[in-house]
């Protein structure tokens, strides 16, 4: 416990918050100390002076915008934000649609400007053609294997 | 959640009806000047209604309006210092110090008798001197007559502490209350003369 020398303790017995034994010890001490008989006149007299401190009310153009502002009859805005606001699900969903604009951006040209070359697939399967045992009429690609023999014949013409 | 509650419109404008003056009090208290006090009072507000689904119902309103307001005002002076590199905090007083080396003879009364003398201005300006914490203090303790533990639950620490934040804060006001007074006194016999 704090020496009631030290002074808190005369502080809050004069905001009456002490109780039980050191609200005991308190008085004790003040019935014996005049200088802490002192400072806690002093304390007193300095609580009632900061209770009369005039207390400031709100303006009254303040008031009236808050409770338009939170009025039930034209508080239109106040529930927009709310409902914008209280589910929190803008921010990550527009983080996530940046995201995906921004793949979009970095990927797309990549993949125009790479395209997949058809020559080394048409010596793959030709030479897939050529190496097969199953007849070429039975082959699973069969249908793709004439349309590139007529591409092929087409380009020669 | 536990003890959550909601808050419609109804409610939260009586809200408004019943808690504006105190809260703008307190926030003129806490920052000095009306604009700010301005400012503070409607984001207050506006994060209670946000966050209204918060707020226990078991608990009065204005304990927890003005825990958000404190914040609020504690968040802008932080950015206000981070952006300018400054402490808007003056020196905390020596947790040894004496208070007959702060509290003047029985003949100096400065604070009652100015104060009585409605000279809220340099009362103001006094407060304004003080660190925070002690600032939100008195104000909650003294002026707004709380307990200390309805001004704990709003300064979010425990009651022990506001116990010492009262203390030193009341020396620390009386401190600067008479060094501005004297400076005031000076200033009118300056000018008188």
């Amino acid at each position: 416990m704090n020496s009631v020398h030290e002074g808190s303790l005369i502080s809050a017995y004069v905001d009456g918050e002490l109780i039980g034994e050191e609200r005991h010890l308190v008085e004790a001490h003040l019935g014996a100390c005049a200088s802490c008989r002192s400072l806690e006149e002093r304390l007193r007299r300095m609580k009632w002076a900061l209770a009369a401190v005039p207390r400031r009310k709100i303006p009254a153009d303040l008031l009236a915008s808050l409770q338009k502002l939170y009025s039930p009859r034209s508080g239109a805005w106040a529930r927009l934000k709310s409902s914008l606001s209280l589910p929190r699900i803008w921010v990550p969903a527009g983080a996530a649609a940046l995201a995906a604009l921004m793949l979009g951006l970095w990927f797309g040209p990549v993949r125009s400007s790479q395209e997949i070359p058809l020559e080394p697939l048409l010596a793959a399967h030709a030479r897939y053609r050529a190496e097969s045992w199953v007849p070429n009429g039975d082959l699973l690609a069969a249908a793709f294997s004439r349309a590139v023999d007529s591409r092929s014949e087409e380009e020669r013409d | 959640m536990p003890g959550g509650c909601s808050i419609d419109f109804q409610v939260f404008e009586g809200f408004i009806r019943q808690w504006a003056d105190k809260a703008y009090n307190f926030a003129f208290r806490l920052s000095g000047n009306e604009q700010d006090a301005r400012d503070l009072v409607q984001e207050a507000f506006a994060r209670a209604f946000e966050h209204r689904d918060r707020y226990d119902a078991q608990k009065p309103f204005d304990t927890w309006l003005n825990s958000i307001l404190r914040n609020v005002f504690l968040d802008r002076m932080r950015r206000y210092e981070h952006l300018n590199g400054v402490s808007l905090d003056a020196q905390p007083p020596m947790e040894d110090s004496s208070w007959e080396e702060i509290l003047p003879g029985r003949d100096a009364e400065p604070i009652d008798e100015l104060l009585q003398r409605e000279e809220e201005g340099l009362f103001q300006e006094a407060l304004a001197v003080l660190p925070e914490h002690y600032r939100a203090a008195l104000v909650l303790c003294d002026i707004e007559g709380l307990s200390y533990e309805q001004s704990a639950v709003i300064m979010g620490c425990p009651i022990g502490t506001v116990r010492s934040r009262v203390h030193q804060g009341r020396l620390l006001l009386r401190k600067e209350f008479e060094k501005l007074s004297r400076g005031a006194i000076g200033g009118k016999y300056e000018q008188r003369a």
